[in-house]
């Protein structure tokens, strides 16, 4: 008897380090995709969790269209608002879903501003789009309902692979650097997820894609029905939803504006539709980094100027910029002042190039 | 559900931990339940046509052992009946190709129809025939119990790529009365882990080569690297594929018959055989080699060439007849095509120009002086083997026999060359092959020098033995081949 249990207890200790061994080899083996000194999707989810708790007033959620679009640390330089992009590649309705549950463990914010662009898509994000966002995120009940959920399509294998990401990333074995095994690094976000780009390319049709017409359009079912969920999530945490149209000449068009007005009618929820030429003008030659998908450094400061000035218009947020627990905020903010202005001289650079005909 | 499934682990957790929870008598019992549900998950309905198969097997077992004088009778009904099924849901299409065109003659013709192939259909249809002829022998006592009987056939480990089993051999363990052995669980988990390495990290990494090879249809010098790469692939997916249910097998306490014993290390193709699929060959022997030896024909055409004056023509005729029937039989359980038949008689005839001839090889080494006995001369005679063995998987893997031809023929060519390093495999993939092979054939010449690697591992203290087992784990995730990043080929024997 004696010696079956030391024969159990051999077996337990054996497989809890194979157990501990193989999710130590996954965190290594994960891409940990593009990311630089300061800003990167890794510290865009990973940041969120190093911020003290509690510290956000205001969220922004959605694709990559918001997360290059809307800095925090400008809200917070102009207004002391304290808020945080969480915006990943190619995020859906239903990711954000699961996003906010889990962000709530953290911070709870007033206030969630939703991009709305993927809203009106007949296609699902791609696996690896997915995995991008999913790997990053700790391992928690919110994160196995998550995988258990059937809207994300996961073979059995697929499941077992977000909770052991070696049986994904196991033939990366020639791609793995010296760095990866650095597992305990910290992913403080100093831009608090905004991920700024200096590129240029201008759009040249303007706003043709807002060009009024009769077409009509809808949501996926399964879009529209975590659609509703995400707003009952809000609702249920107290959490004012503001839909967010941002300028993108791929991604929306007249049709979707029409429709989410609808949306926002029946679930008594604001949007801001940004893509309003009238009130919200970009200047589509400077402002974008790819022809209109994406907004560049410039472009993020006029679309978050937008945004600073609805937010003094409708809500009084305290200003945090004196108050000592947001001591760390005003230190990031001279990084990010920094790199801001790089990155704006890159974008003159460029003008100046196109201006004396030399690209 | 592939055996190298995470699926199938949690598949066998599961039933072991059922298995030893359950009282020891009826533990076989949890054996039945879980290869039921094992095969429906594989093959769903078809599982019919083996419940056929073993009350089938069951009646005549019986009709056999009380009928004495019309027990010949029974046997012959009671095989066909077997084979009807595999006839038809295999071979259909073959025979028909060989009956439409004589019965086109009278305006006549049978439609062609595939059907779907229920899951070791090829495997336990032999096991049924053997149980039957060995009653009918009296090497057994027919089984009383039909549930036995049915666990024995569909008995998950071996359902999909054999061994072929004995139910005289197997169910001496099979349905014992098996405790929990912490030094068996050990020795089964590294011969399951040995099984996974030979076929994720060797066969699976060897076939992206073979199969791009293949499926692009290249040509020139490449066609040996892809002869030699298939055939590593195809011994490290059958051999890893047993390996896996042996191990499995004895976690459960079952010992499943040995189906390989290094094979690479034969000197000959005869030799070879006895050292490959072993169970095939034992079951070609007890029951087409030896039927045919002492049925009535051979028996007079012993009688007649025993007459002949040259006593190496008559004993060469002696065996060529029985041995006929052995290797078309081989060839075709292959698969139903002239291809594999080829594949049968190939070996056939070399090993009949090898009875052939052997006076005037005899008389060769003789006049020149070669010493047979010194290792050099032993590995010529392996290094020959391999080459005939090679050829003959190369056989086996082309799609049709004038592939084979067209291949050969263009190894000189140089038109179309393109690099090694185009058909999948990267440098550092040829690398973990190679060291893979290596690593293999360490361990097999251990086996050759009488040096069990498996049991001196268990002799070893228990940190070195840990350090091993979490290597062979860890060797087998991080070099394997499956998932999304490659697709882990099924196995290849899983298709007889």
């Amino acid at each position: 008897m004696k010696k079956n249990i030391i024969n159990i207890i051999k077996l337990i200790c054996f497989f809890s380090i194979t157990i501990l061994l193989t999710m130590k080899l996954g965190i290594i083996f994960t891409p940990k995709g593009w990311y630089d000194e300061y800003q990167g999707q890794i510290y865009t989810i990973k940041g969120i969790k190093e911020i003290p708790k509690n510290q956000i007033d205001i969220l922004f959620l959605g694709n990559s269209s918001i997360q290059k679009s809307v800095s925090p640390m400008q809200i917070y330089e102009q207004t002391g608002i304290a808020s945080y992009n969480y915006s990943v590649s190619s995020a859906r309705i239903y990711m954000d879903y699961y996003f906010l549950q889990n962000i709530l463990n953290y911070q709870k914010p007033k206030v969630v501003f939703v991009d709305t662009p993927t809203f009106f898509y007949d296609t699902k994000e791609v696996e690896p789009e997915q995995r991008k966002s999913f790997d990053f995120e700790n391992l928690n009940l919110i994160k196995l309902k998550m995988i258990n959920d059937n809207i994300f399509e996961t073979t059995f294998e697929e499941k077992a692979s977000y909770v052991f990401p070696i049986f994904r990333y196991h033939s990366r074995w020639n791609e793995v650097k010296i760095k990866d095994f650095n597992t305990s690094q910290k992913f403080y976000s100093v831009t608090k997820g905004f991920v700024s780009s200096s590129k240029l390319k201008a759009n040249k049709n303007g706003y043709k894609y807002m060009q009024p017409n009769d077409k009509k359009i809808d949501m996926q079912k399964d879009v529209k029905e975590y659609f509703y969920k995400f707003i009952d999530l809000c609702k249920n945490n107290n959490i004012e939803v503001i839909f967010l149209g941002i300028p993108d000449t791929r991604a929306w068009n007249y049709e979707s504006s029409i429709k989410m007005q609808e949306l926002a009618k029946e679930t008594n929820t604001i949007f801001l539709d940004l893509n309003d030429e009238k009130k919200y003008p970009i200047n589509w030659e400077k402002d974008t980094e790819d022809g209109g998908m994406h907004m560049n450094a410039l472009g993020a400061i006029t679309i978050t100027n937008y945004i600073i000035d609805y937010l003094k218009d409708n809500y009084s947020f305290p200003d945090h910029r004196n108050d000592k627990l947001y001591s760390k905020w005003n230190e990031d903010l001279k990084i990010y002042q920094k790199q801001t202005n790089k990155a704006i001289k890159e974008i003159e650079k460029s003008i100046k190039k196109i201006n004396d005909g030399e690209v | 559900m592939s055996y190298t499934s995470l699926k199938f682990l949690l598949f066998i957790l599961g039933t072991m931990i059922l298995y030893y929870l359950f009282p020891k008598k009826y533990r076989w019992i949890i054996l039945t339940i879980s290869s039921t549900i094992f095969y429906v998950l594989l093959s769903g309905k078809l599982l019919i046509f083996a419940i056929l198969g073993t009350i089938i097997s069951y009646i005549s077992a019986i009709l056999i052992s009380k009928h004495e004088k019309k027990k010949k009778l029974i046997l012959t009904i009671s095989i066909l009946l077997t084979l009807s099924f595999l006839a038809v849901l295999k071979y259909d299409n073959f025979i028909l190709s060989m009956i439409n065109p004589i019965i086109n003659l009278i305006g006549i013709s049978i439609p062609y129809k595939k059907f779907l192939l229920p899951i070791g259909i090829s495997y336990y249809t032999l096991e049924m025939i053997a149980y039957i002829t060995d009653v009918y022998r009296k090497k057994n006592e027919p089984e009383k119990n039909i549930l036995k009987l049915y666990t024995f056939f569909i008995y998950f480990p071996k359902i999909v790529e054999g061994p072929i089993s004995r139910y005289g051999d197997l169910s001496k363990t099979l349905f014992a009365e098996n405790k929990f052995n912490y030094d068996n669980f050990r020795k089964a988990f590294v011969l399951i882990g040995f099984g996974f390495f030979k076929k994720l990290v060797i066969a699976d990494r060897a076939g992206i080569f073979v199969d791009n090879f293949f499926s692009d249809n290249h040509t020139g010098i490449l066609t040996i690297a892809a002869i030699i790469l298939y055939t590593i692939q195809i011994y490290c997916d059958f051999s890893g594929c047993i390996d896996i249910v042996s191990g499995v097998s004895e976690l459960f306490g079952v010992k499943l018959p040995d189906n390989f014993k290094r094979p690479f290390f034969s000197t000959s193709i005869q030799e070879f055989w006895r050292r490959w699929h072993i169970t095939l060959g034992t079951w070609l022997k007890d029951y087409i080699f030896f039927p045919v030896s002492l049925s009535k024909i051979n028996m007079k055409l012993n009688l007649k060439v025993r007459k002949f004056k040259f006593k190496h023509i008559s004993q060469f005729i002696i065996i060529a007849f029985p041995l006929f029937f052995v290797w078309f039989i081989n060839g075709l359980w292959h698969g139903a095509s002239i291809k594999y038949v080829v594949y049968g008689l190939y070996y056939y005839v070399l090993m009949m120009l090898g009875v052939l001839l052997k006076p005037l090889l005899d008389k060769f080494v003789k006049v020149l002086k070669i010493n047979t006995k010194v290792f050099s001369y032993k590995l010529f005679q392996i290094l020959r083997t391999n080459l005939i063995v090679c050829f003959g998987m190369f056989i086996f893997r082309c799609e049709t026999l004038s592939e084979v031809v067209t291949l050969t023929k263009a190894i000189p060519s140089t038109s179309g060359r393109i690099g090694l390093f185009k058909l999948g495999l990267t440098g550092a993939d040829f690398a973990i092959l190679l060291i893979g092979v290596l690593v293999l054939s360490a361990i097999e010449l251990s086996g050759e020098l009488k040096i069990n690697v498996r049991e001196k591992l268990e002799e070893q203290n228990l940190l070195f033995r840990w350090i091993v087992y979490l290597l062979i784990i860890f060797t087998i995730i991080i070099f394997g081949i499956y998932g999304k990043g490659y697709d882990a080929k099924s196995f290849i024997y899983g298709g007889f």
